[in-house]
């Protein structure tokens, strides 16, 4: 029988004091208040280690190495106190045969309990020819390790929607895994790649709670996808005030100005990058002086041009954009409508 | 050369505009006016909020540090510090590599993670026996080796 968590720390010599301070650390990953601390570490200290499964299909290996740049909690902290990561292709030192029977083993072992998180878009095309491991194709792969999984996580825009690989004309016939698995819970975390601790966020709330977090539309954790870049960008108040950077290094752009009329898709992203931000906790792209490119969205690879304003764009609808617009004040409004006229113009003067 | 603040580049930070320090600066005063009057404590997850540097210089300028300075090595440094207003707290949380992974402001008397953990002292009594029990058998060699 599998020990509690409780159990693996005590005997590792971890003090509960160093708990409480992981589960502190695991609250805020959470978008829980702090003082929950306690009753997270109640919680997670009783779980069971589940078994974790990693299959990895048309991808470019980002997810993983994002993951594997978390801080909060480590990666070794996740594997080796939190979950038994049974099977990862990249991570694993197993290859081969022995490989593909640990995998196997350990769907027979925790069937119908164990996690299953794939990164990679599903080829379809071809009965799925394009893309398999082991001479197994991803999408009989999928379907065979999916119906043990007592739930699955999709990790980065590849798993989640399809990504680059199903970018026009989609040569492989990419899918995202919702479209193949539709008896499990599934929940996406999109992102290009995904900020590591969004992924260790959900893998901590499945631990703790055993259950998969809410979700939106999309099916994105809405602890982390729940508001827009814009929302909780720190330039915000320049888009309120009507300053904007109309060139990478003109005035607005030294003086750290709104960086939405160089095709910033803050306003209609939905992701935690200006909260969570990147490379533990440094910055994210807008503070870097690069506008967000919106990955964390449905098919935004084959939405046109990174440094096309939303409001001269084919993201979104006009209804979508006046509601954007309608958040801030009359002035960033007012921009949005001068920035679609200074893109006309340039237009009628190519 | 392996952390980022080693790396020779400065991002100039944009000015602040947000006021958010400003704002915070509020509801701690409101938080610790709860703490007086109902002993409820409270928190404030500030990796939580869209804060600029500006926001935490101007947190700092004003709260300031008091008298109590607190370091805990578990699984990582953490450092708490009672601010120079008393009552509220400076939490900053790091990782093993040392990257801050929490920081957060709390009121509160005293806070309960500096407060020994009934887990671990039940542990430590545990030890403190065997120890005990240790020490008690390596004197009767001792006496003997005085009468050699």
């Amino acid at each position: 029988m599998r020990e509690t968590l409780d159990q693996s720390l005590r005997r590792q010599g971890v003090s509960r004091r160093a708990f409480l301070k992981y589960c502190t650390a695991l609250a805020s990953l959470m978008a829980l208040p702090p003082g929950m601390a306690p009753a997270i570490a109640a919680a997670l200290g009783k779980a069971m280690r589940p078994s974790v499964i990693w299959l990895s299909f048309q991808e470019c290996t980002g997810c993983t190495e994002s993951l594997t740049r978390s801080n909060a909690p480590t990666l070794e902290d996740l594997i080796f106190n939190s979950i038994s990561l049974d099977y990862h292709e990249t991570l694993q030192a197993a290859s081969g045969t022995a490989a593909e029977a640990a995998r196997e083993q350990a769907m027979k072992a925790f069937y119908g309990k164990y996690l299953l998180i794939v990164d990679g878009s599903v080829a379809t095309g071809l009965q799925g020819a394009y893309s398999t491991v082991a001479g197994v194709t991803n999408l009989d792969e999928l379907k065979k390790v999916a119906a043990g999984a007592a739930a699955v996580v999709a990790v980065g825009s590849c798993s989640s929607f399809g990504g680059l690989p199903m970018a026009h004309p989609n040569p492989t016939g990419a899918v995202a895994v919702s479209d193949i698995i539709t008896d499990k819970p599934v929940i996406n975390v999109p992102g290009c790649p995904p900020i590591p601790v969004v992924i260790t966020g959900v893998l901590a709330h499945f631990l703790t709670y055993g259950t998969l977090p809410e979700t939106d539309l999309h099916r994105r954790p809405k602890m982390f996808y729940g508001e827009t870049i814009h929302d909780r960008c720190y330039r915000r108040p320049f888009y309120d005030q009507g300053k904007f950077a109309h060139t990478f290094d003109d005035e607005g752009a030294r003086n750290g100005w709104c960086l939405y009329e160089l095709g910033c898709k803050g306003p209609i992203t939905y992701n935690s990058c200006a909260t969570l931000k990147w490379n533990e906790g440094t910055s994210f792209p807008i503070e870097s002086g690069h506008g967000c490119l919106g990955c964390s969205e449905p098919k935004f690879w084959d939405k046109g041009s990174f440094y096309q304003p939303l409001s001269g764009g084919t993201w979104t609808d006009s209804g979508t954009l006046l509601a954007a617009a309608a958040a801030g004040v009359a002035v960033g409004a007012g921009a949005a409508v001068l920035s679609r006229a200074r893109q006309h113009h340039a237009q009628e003067e190519k | 050369m392996s952390r980022l603040d080693e790396i020779p580049v400065r991002i100039m930070p944009a000015e602040s505009a947000a006021g958010q320090g400003q704002a915070l600066l509020h509801e701690l005063a409101h938080m610790l006016d709860v703490l007086l009057r109902e002993g409820r404590s409270g928190m404030i997850d500030l990796r939580a909020l869209p804060l600029a540097a500006a926001d935490f210089a101007r947190l700092r300028a004003v709260l300031g540090e008091g008298e109590v300075h607190a370091r805990i090595d578990a699984m990582g440094e953490a450092s708490i510090v009672e601010t120079g207003i008393p009552g509220i707290w400076w939490h900053t949380y790091r990782s093993h590599d040392g990257d801050i992974i929490t920081e957060m402001l709390e009121t509160t008397w005293c806070p309960d993670i500096l407060n020994s953990q009934p887990e671990d002292v039940t542990s430590g009594l545990q030890r403190l026996r065997e120890q005990l029990t240790g020490d008690a058998a390596p004197s009767i060699p001792a006496k003997e080796e005085q009468h050699a």
